[in-house]
């Protein structure tokens, strides 16, 4: 099972997202904003990053490049924004997968296993 | 010396000559000295034009004329002298004083030359022709008053009929246009066919010698009116050989026994017919000119107007084209936004749906899961309901749909309702309330507490946990009630503070801070729709004070219940 950070602004979504993937087996770090997740995940780097976009501090952008540029292994990143265009912001962050809100329980279990397993 | 110029001295002084010689064939009183002198004219009309280097042109012709009738050299030179002074005089004094070759060009001019050529060069002229005749003894010491004023009118009439005609059309002749040449035609005819009436034996009126000169100034002044200078002196040019010629028949007003005595009569009323007509052309020329440059002022002003008003049009079109694009952006950030705000509750809602089924299925559905479910649905929910709302307030607001039911209501119940209501709800920082014992105002009480509540909740999720937001219902100025919310965040950024109430505006970098960023345009406008004003203050000990100004109703002594409604 994979260690999976959550970088969500949102509580309810945070929470949600937790339950889902806790229920599967999977390990939960969650993150408000850019700036903490970047400590969090210099403290103890996940096997998957599930990014919102549109975040107070530092947002998705900004945290893909820090995180780009820290040493170390890096773990991959599935963008998850309500955006219309978010396979665009998947692209610029060259993220390995996308998920457009409102997604199903299924996708996200999905593309967690197979980003987080591969 | 060019051979052009040769040519041009020579066709002067010849024409001079023959000028001279016709003149002098008028000669009756003295050979010398005729009342018809257009030589005078010529002369002046060429140094005027062409300059004075053409002197030695005027003293040849002169000089021959003379000459050729006397016969004496001595007396020939001395006559040829006086001419030759006549014309350098006139044309020094109109060049000085008259505005040169322009002279007919204003009527005031017209006079100056009328003085120049007409009287005071002839009166060199005569003085000097007329010594030199005594002195040469070809003049009766009795007649030479007699024979000077015959010089000095025949040279004056010869200056004011011929000179202007021949200074006119050497001034660069342009083509007045057809209609102007018929007219010009006709009237010219006109006052010819007029002047045969009086001056030649054609009619009665011309065989008797009535007084009867002056029926051809109503047609002099028509051709005054409504020709150019130029038109009007050769008119006059033309009607003066017409009446010299039928005067000397003995016809017309000025026939007199003797040919002198009618010539000499007859060249002072065309003298003053021409210079009167003159001026009256070039003060009718003037006015035509200035009206033509007044119309081109007008015309350059309209067109700098026209350029004016299209420059303020263009930049008008520019800068809507640009609030065009500045509201497009706006409303693609906007829907941005709206997308985000409202999908982020419902992926949320989804996700604990799904997961509850899933549970149940594998039947692991805990208490504990169901509790939090629950609670997560009921808050987002109403996020969604409230979000729902806000757009609705928009788009009535946009559609200028956003009606009050207004009602009179106490503002000092309605504030610290909310605030108790706020209190059971938040805990972690303290609601102060203070207001007095009541505050009527006239307002729509459902709307209004839509808007204490959003400052109420911007004042929570700003201000530090801990830290005390204030609501306050007092007197503002003039008969006003503020309703004050105060909290003691860091206040709003001085470059943020002109936008905080447009649309989508929210402050950046905050923690967590959902939204559409509309809570405060449309709080704005709720209150600028009860006639009062939403402004915000930041005290300078910190924090932002936002006040909510309504006009506030006077409770009447006779109901004072009344208004409570």
């Amino acid at each position: 099972m994979a260690r999976v950070l959550v970088v969500e602004d949102d509580p309810a979504g945070r929470d949600a997202i937790q339950l889902c993937l806790e229920s599967d087996g999977h390990e939960v770090i969650l993150a408000e904003h850019g700036e903490a997740a970047l400590t969090l995940a210099a403290e103890s780097p996940p096997d998957l990053i599930l990014l919102d976009m549109r975040l107070p501090v530092m947002d998705g952008w900004a945290f893909a490049q820090a995180y780009r540029q820290q040493p170390g292994p890096r773990a991959p990143i599935v963008v998850v924004t309500a955006s219309a265009d978010a396979g665009r912001a998947a692209a610029e962050v060259k993220a390995a997968a996308f998920l457009g809100k409102p997604f199903d329980l299924q996708d996200l279990l999905e593309t967690v296993a197979r980003v987080a397993l591969k | 010396m060019s051979v052009r110029s040769v040519l041009v001295l020579a066709a002067l002084a010849a024409g001079y000559f023959l000028a001279g010689k016709a003149g002098l064939s008028l000669a009756f009183l003295n050979p010398s000295a005729s009342p018809v002198w257009p030589p005078t004219g010529i002369a002046e009309a060429a140094v005027l034009v062409l300059g004075y280097r053409v002197w030695p042109a005027v003293l040849v012709g002169a000089f021959l004329v003379n000459f050729t009738t006397t016969g004496t050299i001595p007396t020939s030179l001395g006559v040829a002298v006086g001419n030759t002074l006549e014309a350098f005089t006139a044309a020094y004094l109109v060049r000085r004083w008259a505005n040169g070759v322009h002279c007919f060009e204003r009527a005031q001019e017209v006079l100056k030359f009328a003085l120049f050529a007409g009287g005071v060069a002839p009166t060199l002229s005569a003085t000097v022709g007329v010594a030199t005749l005594w002195w040469g003894g070809l003049a009766e010491p009795g007649t030479l008053g007699q024979v000077w004023l015959t010089w000095w009118l025949g040279d004056l009439g010869g200056a004011l009929v011929v000179g202007p005609v021949l200074v006119l059309w050497s001034l660069a002749p342009s083509w007045p246009g057809l209609r102007h040449a018929v007219e010009a035609t006709l009237l010219t005819a006109l006052l010819l066919w007029d002047g045969a009436l009086v001056f030649t034996g054609l009619s009665p009126l011309g065989e008797r010698r009535y007084p009867d000169a002056f029926l051809t100034f109503p047609i002099l002044v028509w051709l005054a009116l409504r020709l150019r200078p130029r038109g009007t002196a050769t008119a006059v040019a033309l009607l003066s050989v017409l009446a010299a010629w039928g005067t000397l028949q003995g016809n017309g007003p000025f026939a007199r026994e003797g040919a002198n005595e009618s010539l000499i009569l007859l060249q002072a009323f065309l003298s003053v017919a021409a210079v009167s007509s003159l001026a009256l052309a070039s003060a009718v020329a003037e006015r035509r000119q200035t009206e033509a440059a007044l119309s081109d002022t007008e015309e350059t002003l309209r067109l700098a107007a026209q350029a004016e008003d299209d420059r303020a049009r263009l930049i008008e079109a520019q800068a809507s084209e640009r609030l065009a694009q500045a509201l497009l952006h706006e409303r693609d950030e906007f829907l941005s936004i709206a997308a985000h705000e409202l999908k982020t509750p419902v992926t949320s809602l989804r996700l604990f749906a799904q997961l509850l089924n899933r549970q149940l299925a594998a039947g692991e559905l805990t208490p504990e899961l169901v509790n939090r479910s629950a609670e997560v649905i009921d808050r987002q929910s109403q996020r969604l309901a409230g979000l729902i709302d806000q757009l609705l307030d928009i788009s009535r607001i946009q559609a200028g749909r956003l009606d009050l039911t207004r009602a009179t209501m106490d503002l000092t119940e309605m504030v610290s309702e909310i605030v108790d209501t706020t209190r059971l709800r938040v805990n972690d920082r303290a609601l102060i309330f203070r207001g007095p014992a009541k505050a009527l105002a006239s307002v729509d009480g459902e709307r209004l507490e839509q808007v204490v509540i959003n400052l109420i909740e911007n004042a929570i999720k700003y201000g530090p946990v801990g830290s005390p937001v204030e609501v306050t219902v007092r007197n503002g100025p003039d008969v006003t009630w503020d309703i004050r919310v105060r909290d003691q965040g860091p206040g709003i950024p001085l470059e943020h503070r002109p936008q905080i109430f447009d649309r989508f505006y929210q402050v950046e970098a905050t923690p967590h801070n959902p939204g559409l960023g509309l809570g405060l345009f449309i709080s704005r406008e709720i209150v600028e729709l009860h006639g009062g004003q939403l402004l915000a203050e930041f005290p300078p000990e910190g924090g932002s004070e936002f006040v909510v100004r309504l006009a506030a109703l006077q409770e009447t002594a006779d109901h004072p219940e009344s208004a409570a409604g």
